[in-house]
């Protein structure tokens, strides 16, 4: 265990990093766009409530040091001040709204992604030289070439406008009332289907490529050959001795790619106008709420130092090396 | 005469060559031998010669680009080569298992070493007598395979990196004999272990073959240990087989060159005995060069939160006198690499000091001048030149970092080098890259390159052990030779007692970081003191007296 | 294998050379392709036209002409995407390099920098950054630079552990040359395949990333970019309108881009790893002598009519197969 408490070291020297930037920056950037953004709200906002802006983004003559010490104390109790474009929500209340449509969306198109990717690059590795083989990595090198967004905007161009198969925006219809009712249900997944749909399709390629070239090499390991000479079946000789050995490094690459994939879920997101991070996200940039961006990224950080910690636990969990060492 | 036996194996007119894109090229050339029920037949040849090729095609376990191309493997009366997938799973393991190359990587780094048995009895279970057997009988059966190995059951519930070379060895010869097979292929069993744990675990062999009555194929490249062990032995030489023949035999009649000659290397050490230095070095008054005392290095593990030291050496002394030849002899993982990264400045360590001549030494402050004295050259010739560079860059280049020298000059020089490592002519192959020389060519290169700067020490790790064994003796010639003309100091890193005998007039047995006897070769090697040392002698392969082994087994005498 | 031998090789593997011809077309295009199109900012027709002859591509909804922007917005984006490839690569190789080659505290510092740098999500952070840096391509290429070195540095150092460990690195030091020339002349050279293949993905990722930024309107929104032609596209309900043509094009030409540096990165793969694409080669072959394998052991009968007499030896040597 002591491998995944090194690495929950790791993220936190992360998280104290991504907050140090957090603080420094709206406090350190050179052409004071912060000031921009006072003038544009001057007369539009209460005085109090321009105190507060003012307050959180460092207009207070305070010395770096102290600003940072209240900085702290405000997050610790979970304050990341007000947010502009939702004038006068406070920014945890408006990214708490969209944070379990996100954490959906894009843990589902990534859990689907990941699986079915490696899946794939476990049998065209099994079949090596093979027609999916030789179609299929080319195939999803170019789908995964496009913008994820764009894509989004394909299959909602296609499937939604063309086709009327599936809702053109938000996570639910807008007749419904959320409930754990099954006709709420079956609409969060008909609203999921494309914006997931486009995520898979665009990220799927890379990890079957990877799980595909992992496998041959270990294919090439003598224990593979043994196992083929011991008299295992072929189906155990492929998933209990090669693909259980070839998923460990993948699961490394997967912990440092999901911050990526994440991003470009949030992408999708705006094409959709799924009510998630992305979503609040791109309101944030068009109104120039300083707060709200900042608060997006401390809690996107969050999560995928969270997300790489469970996966440090399961790689934990699949690798004896890191278990006990000799 | 065996006649009468029936044979287990018969392979008959094999050949195997790879496929690439343009030829198919042979590896494996009409080979024909049999194995009979009992018998310990070897294959011998050197890298190379298309004994691990052979193995793929047997097992069926041969991977592109490599085709079987021709004859036939009858086993029982199945031909392994075209036997229907179904077929040839009934055959495996239960009949014909493989204790394999490297122990080390046969293991699937994941399981248990339950897990891995586990699986094997699983999938063998329809044809053994109990149909399913419990899961407390799998563990029982397990135990007993590990004891017949000498291992206790406390391994069952490790993973494999958690094992010692030789445990994993043991391990996989128990995974071979599980299922109590007809046959076991074993390719290099012990190549990788240390000498008293190799004489162990054959000697463990032996005795299992005699108490369970299997046949054994036996791939090596150590002739010595087969021509004790084995019953017949088949000397493969580019994807042929170019005899079979009892070890009597082989030690005794007249032979093709080739054969003869690695027998020759095998047999004794080739130092003609009449210069034997019996007096030691101080008596003389030589010089002292390179001197280390009380040398500790130890590594940390772990990182920046948790440290702990591993102490690879334990207070070392060592002196090198000018001129002699000191072998410093250890198993792996003894700290004699360490010891050599020391010497040469390339790590400082924990504590302890080293000098050169009367001058202390910096491991943080390196001299040029040092460079120039201290030389070294690496076990592998593959890996000891940069690819991207010609020989006549790795030449200059010391020539010129330690000689101001012209362009012409440096030329000149870099082939006088060359020419005096054997390389004639030397125009031939200053201008060529490494990958186009063999793998004895390239290290008369590194030698050469060690003695441009005109060193007055020559440290040499492990110079001959990648080669094959009929290059090593015009290597070990070629290095007295330069020596003894240049008045050099040569300290001799090894594993095998042969190479030091055959070389050194010293010899310092090195085991955990301790160096555990010094004395003169023929003192370590007549009356050695340390139980370890003797161990060591004892362990190592030596081809037997022939006269000895005619009179023990004189049964087994067929040859083709 | 002969190391040079692999910047030939890449050229004759089929995958990479179609990667080429198309990275080649674009690039071309986005040179000397303003030079035949109109001003790609004005207001030339109705908006949102479909495609006809006059506008090859149809109009935005501002009344550009789309053929016209796709052209000029490819100069930029490439621009941008190779110069942060390049930026990338040359600061994460240096960096991979001195924490590797030096090792001890440097090392453990430089690491723990370079893991934090890559668990923080970079198009989150890039955000940020883009939203207080003032707008303009420099920014742009500082962004991503910022938000992209960890990868490479990582990669390089985990390379230049495996190279110094290399007993023809240690040569090179015991016969007293300098770390200088340690680094450039012994070590680079054998980086030369990995670089490339970080490059191209650091491209694949600088482009990914600053479209992305640009349609969620940061960055030089009066500009034209790849990136700002989705961003209006999107903006003018392009959707809505059924107006395809406004952001197709666009698309087509990033997936085109990214599509011919994945297939340079496949062909190097296969050259620097041949054992990626032996089977295919072993399949195809055994195909032409007429046999179809059942599994991955084959057994023909060739005998010696094919079969040439390489010593084994020399064959072994050369596919690398060493029997011990």
């Amino acid at each position: 265990m002591a491998f995944v408490f090194k690495r929950l070291a790791l993220y936190l020297i992360a998280l104290v990093v991504s907050l140090i930037l957090n603080f420094l920056l709206p406090r350190m950037m050179p052409g004071d766009p912060v000031g921009t953004m006072f003038a544009r709200f001057r007369g539009r906002l209460s005085p109090e409530a321009m105190d507060a802006l003012q307050q959180s983004l460092g207009f207070t003559g305070e010395s770096l040091l102290d600003q940072f010490w209240s900085y702290l104390s405000a997050l610790s109790s979970g304050d990341l001040g007000l947010s502009v474009a939702h004038f006068p929500t406070p920014v945890t209340e408006v990214i708490s709204a969209g944070l379990w449509w996100t954490l959906w969306l894009a843990g589902i198109s990534v859990l689907i992604s990941f699986t079915l990717g490696t899946a794939l690059g476990i049998f065209i590795a099994w079949r090596r030289g093979g027609v999916l083989d030789q179609t299929l990595p080319p195939l999803f090198a170019l789908l995964g070439a496009f913008p994820y967004f764009w894509l989004a905007m394909l299959l909602l161009w296609v499937f939604g406008f063309q086709l009327g198969w599936f809702p053109l925006r938000h996570a639910y219809g807008d007749d419904l009332e959320p409930g754990w009712t099954w006709l709420f249900i079956s609409d969060m997944f008909r609203h999921a289907a494309l914006p997931a749909l486009s995520i898979v399709l665009a990220t799927l390629g890379g990890w079957m490529l990877s799980m595909r070239n992992t496998m041959i090499s270990v294919l090439g390991e003598d224990y593979i050959t043994l196992a083929q000479a011991k008299g295992l079946s072929s189906r155990q000789v492929m998933l209990r001795y090669a693909a259980r050995n070839a998923i460990l490094p993948n699961l490394t690459g997967f912990g440092m790619a999901i911050g990526f994939v994440v991003s470009g879920s949030l992408l999708t997101e705006i094409v959709f106008s799924y009510p998630g991070q992305g979503y609040l996200l791109v309101q944030a940039v068009r109104a120039q709420d300083y707060p709200l961006m900042q608060g997006l990224f401390l809690t996107i950080t969050l999560s995928v130092l969270f997300a790489n910690w469970l996966l440090d636990i399961l790689y934990a969990v699949l690798d004896p090396r890191t278990r006990r060492s000799t | 005469m065996n006649k009468s036996k029936s044979a287990l194996l018969t392979v008959s007119e094999l050949s195997v060559g790879y496929l690439d894109e343009k030829e198919c090229s042979t590896a494996v050339d009409n080979v024909s031998f049999d194995i009979h029920s009992g018998e310990l037949f070897a294959l011998v040849g050197e890298s190379g010669c298309g004994k691990s090729t052979l193995i793929g095609a047997l097992l069926r376990t041969l991977r592109p680009p490599g085709v079987i191309i021709g004859g036939r493997a009858i086993f029982g009366e199945v031909d392994l080569l075209t036997a229907e997938e179904e077929r040839l799973s009934q055959l495996r393991w239960s009949e014909l298992s493989l204790v394999p190359q490297s122990a080390m990587n046969a293991l699937n780094p994941v399981l248990s070493v339950y897990q891995q048995f586990r699986d094997v009895l699983r999938a063998n279970e329809s044809s053994m007598s109990a149909s399913t057997m419990g899961e407390q009988r799998l563990i029982t059966t397990v135990t007993e395979a590990l004891e017949l190995v000498e291992l206790s059951a406390d391994v069952l519930n490790l993973y494999p990196h958690q094992l010692s070379g030789g445990m994993r060895q043991r391990v996989a010869i128990a995974l071979a004999l599980i299922l109590k097979p007809d046959l076991i292929i074993m390719d290099e069993p012990t190549t990788a272990l240390d000498v008293i744990v190799q004489a162990d675990i054959m000697n463990m062999v032996i005795r299992l073959k005699d108490l369970f009555g299997f046949s054994i194929l036996l791939i090596t490249h150590d002739l010595p240990l087969v021509l004790s062990l084995a019953d017949r032995v088949g000397v493969m030489r580019d994807g042929q087989l170019l005899t079979i023949a009892t070890p009597v035999q082989l030690l005794t009649q007249d032979l093709p060159p080739y054969i003869a000659q690695l027998i020759e290397v095998s047999k004794a050490p080739m130092r003609s005995n009449d210069s034997e230095p019996s007096i030691s070095p101080e008596e003389e008054g030589r010089l002292l060069t390179l001197s280390a005392r009380g040398l500790v290095k130890e590594y940390r593990q772990g990182g920046l939160w948790r440290k702990k030291r591993k102490r690879i050496l334990n207070g070392v002394n060592l002196d090198l006198y000018r001129g002699e030849t000191l072998a410093l002899v250890g198993a792996s993982g003894s700290g004699k690499s360490t010891l050599a990264r020391l010497l040469t400045l390339m790590e400082a360590p924990t504590s302890g000091t080293l000098s050169l001549g009367q001058v202390p030494l910096n491991a943080h402050r390196v001299s040029l001048s040092f460079r120039a004295k201290v030389q070294m050259v690496f076990q592998d010739p593959f890996g000891a030149l940069n690819p991207v560079h010609n020989i006549a860059y790795h030449l200059q280049r010391p020539l010129k970092l330690h000689h101001q020298l012209s362009d012409l000059e440096l030329r000149r020089r870099a082939l006088e080098l060359l020419e005096s490592v054997g390389l004639s002519p030397a125009g031939d192959f200053i201008d060529r890259h490494p990958h186009a020389l063999s793998g004895g060519q390239r290290q008369r290169v590194c030698i050469a390159r060690a003695l441009a700067s005109e060193p007055e020490v020559l440290i040499a790790d492990e110079p001959t052990s990648m080669l094959d064994v009929s290059l090593r003796e015009e290597l070990l010639t070629l290095l007295r030779g330069l020596i003894k003309d240049r008045n050099l100091s040569l300290l001799l890193i090894t594993h095998d007692l042969i190479t030091a005998q055959a070389l050194a007039d010293r010899v310092m047995i090195l085991k955990e970081g301790m160096v555990i006897e010094t004395g003169s070769v023929s003192q370590v090697f007549s009356a050695p003191q340390h139980p370890y040392t003797q161990q060591l002698i004892e362990a190592t392969p030596r081809p037997p007296d022939p006269v000895h082994l005619s009179t023990s087994s004189s049964a087994n005498t067929s040859i083709i | 294998m002969n190391r040079t031998s692999w910047l030939l090789d890449i050229w004759y593997n089929p995958k990479a050379r179609c990667g080429f011809l198309i990275l080649g077309g674009l690039a071309s295009l986005a040179i000397f392709g303003p030079l035949f199109v109109s001003d790609p900012s004005l207001s030339v027709a109705r908006p949102h036209l479909s495609p006809s002859w006059t506008h090859l591509l149809g109009t935005t909804g501002q009344g550009q002409d789309v053929w016209a922007q796709t052209v000029v917005g490819a100069g930029l984006t490439l621009t941008i995407g190779f110069t942060v490839g390049l930026l990338v690569t040359v600061i994460g190789a240096i960096i991979g390099v001195i924490s590797g080659y030096l090792g001890g505290l440097t090392d453990e510092l430089i690491t723990a920098l370079v893991n934090v740098f890559l668990v923080i999500p970079g198009l989150p952070l890039a955000i940020i950054l883009a939203a207080y840096l003032p707008t303009g391509p420099l920014s742009m290429v500082a962004i991503l630079t910022v938000t992209g070195w960890a990868w490479t540095a990582r990669v390089v150092r985990a390379q230049t552990m495996t190279l110094r460990g290399k007993d023809f690195v240690r040569s090179a030091s015991l016969i007293g040359e300098p770390l200088w020339r340690i680094i450039l002349v012994e070590l680079l050279p054998h980086m030369a395949s990995l670089l490339l293949s970080t490059f191209i993905g650091t491209t694949i990722y600088a482009i990914g990333a600053q479209v992305g930024l640009e349609f969620l309107g940061l960055g030089d929104m009066g500009s034209v970019t790849w990136g700002t032609n989705l961003y209006w596209a999107a903006n003018d309900q392009a959707l809505l309108t059924r107006a395809w043509w406004t952001y197709v094009p666009t698309g087509v030409g990033i997936a085109l881009v990214g599509f011919s540096l994945a297939l340079i990165n496949f062909g190097l793969d296969e050259v620097t790893n041949p054992r990626l694409s032996v089977d295919r080669i072993w399949r195809s072959r055994l195909h032409q002598l007429g046999v179809t394998p059942t599994s991955l052991t084959a057994k023909v009968e060739l005998r010696s009519s094919t079969a040439t007499s390489n010593s084994a030896a020399e064959i072994a040597n050369k596919r690398g197969v060493r029997d011990e």
